[in-house]
């Protein structure tokens, strides 16, 4: 597992939820805003890509990149970004092809520090994903970030100021307990453009380019399905997007940044924890008929869904309460010592979604959009204490009818949620012992006995 | 005496509940009908579980040799358990694994002897009890149950006279 330093830099599209649930009222398809979305990101990894960055992958509305090396070297490359993000965020607004969307409102994050770079390799799956400090924090300070803004850390906002970028200082609560650094910089990406000059865009350039490739595709050939079977997005591109009814699951571990030693001493260690860690939350998935969609820095993001007369429900939940039972067995150190073992948040939610595969790099980035998505990221990160499973109340009532000995393990969260600790040996010994007890008041089985007085 | 083919029908019968039962070959010191290897864990159980085989071969392992022997009409089949780190925790009384063994798996009994004769499916009604047993070791080691739920009967002679006075109010699953 190497061990890197660098600026690890989000773009996001902040409103592409709304932005999708209006196309999707007025025309029951997602055709435009998808198409909107696959032009901007391909068009930002080129750039990205041309200007020394490297792409980590797409997450949902979001792009994850990074540059390694020092930080001066990168925040030149990062403006540049930046402002080609912003102006091609503006060329698709005034795209004719896309009138019929709510404008793109992006916002971006960024965060500097040493980070550590996996390959995940197991059956036939291959996924890059990087753990670390700036990777986390970077993402936090996008989703502080408001529309048509970056906020950054210390250090890079540092090197913007350098160039000459005004910051203004924030505070966050959250940040100061979980990162032991409340403070954070926030600027407007408009102020940005006056740098145009200094980083070389010409935005005649962009638009020829934006809007050639805009009218590349043509609207009419997406085309949207429900799946029949389970789903494989592996041989599926932005021509065909799939419409699913079913649940997006996130597990993510608890502080593992954190244990990490700065000096790398740990790092053949921790590289097995992070292998193994990702191999059993990917192959729970799949016992449980979901479909693994991409791995997050150390979270695992999946879906479950319907087809025909299958209901993923329980399947789903089932995948969840393993999660929270298997994970924990493994341990940063030796022995049985429980401070040392894995601790792990999941979140569920239930609902309408829509998955295709996006971006210039042969599509293999799965993309997994609705409200449904972000409220079980949301469940997961901001409500699922350690080795908790938080699930959608819509979620617990389904359970109450599909199987009421599974529904006994949870309780009720807040107004929207109810969670269990209990993994899923807990609920088959719930389940063994209503069982074993109706058994016994029935008398429906044979005694057991022994021919020897003991 | 039971024959191999109404042991053979009933064995069919059988792995409706329990589908994980396997014939197979093995060395036994008496004859015996066929002998087959099991993980005991009925199909509805694995159902509303969303269990796979797998989840019933750890610490509480229920893999199992069943040794059907032509008496199997009368006295049940001859269970074989893989005995649990643990079990000897269970209390003594409740405790119904006997001294004789195959390899690693351990003889529980399953019955006072004649207890099987009434009972429609002798093979599937040995791996029940065999089931009820283990998952009430399990509940007690776990914790879960503050004692052994069972039904089961004092070891020897006194259990048989337990059965004699319990056996009227039995009613096995058809």
């Amino acid at each position: 597992m190497p061990f890197k330093r660098g600026i690890h830099f989000y773009i996001n599209v902040n409103n592409y939820v709304k932005i999708i649930e209006n196309e999707e009222n007025r025309t029951g398809k997602l055709t435009h805003s998808l198409h909107a979305l696959n032009t901007f990101f391909t068009l930002v990894e080129r750039f990205a890509l041309s200007s020394g960055a490297h792409i980590e992958k797409i997450t949902s509305s979001r792009i994850h990149l990074y540059f390694d090396g020092e930080i001066d070297d990168s925040t030149k490359a990062l403006l540049r970004i930046a402002i080609y993000s912003l102006q091609l965020s503006s060329v698709i607004n005034k795209a004719g092809k896309y009138n019929i969307l709510k404008e793109f409102n992006i916002n971006m994050g960024a965060s500097f520090g040493d980070y550590y770079y996996h390959t995940f390799s197991h059956n036939s799956l291959d996924e890059d994903t990087s753990f670390g400090y700036p990777c986390n924090f970077a993402a936090k300070l996008q989703s502080k970030a408001r529309d048509h803004e970056i906020c950054v850390d210390k250090e890079v906002c540092d090197s913007l100021r350098k160039l000459g970028i005004h910051f203004s200082q924030d505070y966050s609560v959250d940040f100061d307990k979980k990162y032991k650094n409340g403070f954070f910089y926030r600027s407007d990406l408009f102020g940005f453009c006056s740098f145009s000059n200094r980083v070389n865009i010409s935005i005649e350039n962009l638009m020829g380019v934006a809007n050639e490739y805009i009218n590349k595709t043509n609207l009419s050939e997406i085309e949207f399905a429900e799946p029949k079977e389970k789903l494989f997005l592996d041989n599926t591109y932005l021509k065909y997007v799939y419409k699913i009814d079913g649940i997006p699951l996130f597990a993510d571990i608890r502080g593992f940044s954190k244990k990490f030693d700065p000096s790398g001493s740990n790092l053949s260690s921790m590289a097995k924890i992070a292998e193994l860690s990702l191999k059993t939350m990917y192959d729970i998935v799949l016992k449980q008929k979901g479909t693994h969609i991409q791995f997050q820095g150390d979270r695992e993001f999946a879906i479950f869904h319907d087809y025909g007369d299958y209901s993923c429900t329980v399947n789903a939940v089932f995948a969840g309460l393993r999660i929270i039972d298997e994970l924990p067995k493994i341990s940063y150190g030796n022995g049985d010592d429980k401070a040392a073992r894995i601790e792990i948040g999941v979140g569920e939610s239930v609902g309408s979604m829509f998955a295709t595969r996006l971006g210039c790099r042969g599509n293999k980035d799965n993309i997994v959009i609705g409200k449904v998505v972000n409220d079980a990221d949301i469940y997961e990160d901001t409500l699922a204490q350690e080795n908790e499973l938080v699930i959608s109340k819509d979620i617990y009532s389904e359970l109450v009818s599909a199987n009421k000995a599974l529904s006994s393990i949870f309780s009720k969260k807040n107004a929207d949620t109810y969670s269990t600790i209990h993994g899923y040996s807990y609920f088959r010994s719930v389940s063994d012992q209503k069982q074993l007890e109706r058994d016994n008041l029935s008398r429906n089985y044979n005694g057991a006995w022994s021919p020897i007085k003991k | 005496m039971g024959t191999i083919e109404e042991a053979t029908k009933l064995f069919n019968k059988t792995l409706l509940d329990f589908p994980f039962c396997q014939k197979m070959t093995i060395d036994y010191k008496e004859p015996f009908l066929f002998a087959f290897s099991t993980t005991i864990v009925r199909k509805s159980t694995l159902e509303a579980q969303g269990a796979f085989e797998s989840d019933f071969l750890n610490e509480y392992t229920r893999k199992a040799i069943v040794i059907v022997t032509s008496d199997f009409d009368t006295n049940g089949c001859r269970v074989f358990c893989q005995k649990w780190d643990n079990v000897n925790k269970v209390p003594s009384k409740s405790l119904h694994f006997e001294k004789e063994h195959i390899g690693a798996f351990t003889k529980l009994c399953v019955g006072v002897p004649g207890s099987f004769k009434s009972l429609p499916n002798p093979i599937k009604e040995s791996l029940r009890t065999a089931e009820h047993t283990l998952i009430a070791y399990e509940l007690f080691l776990k914790g879960i149950n503050k004692k052994i739920e069972l039904i089961d009967y004092s070891h020897g002679y006194e259990g048989e006279k337990e059965y004699e006075g319990y056996k009227k109010k039995y009613h096995p699953k058809r």
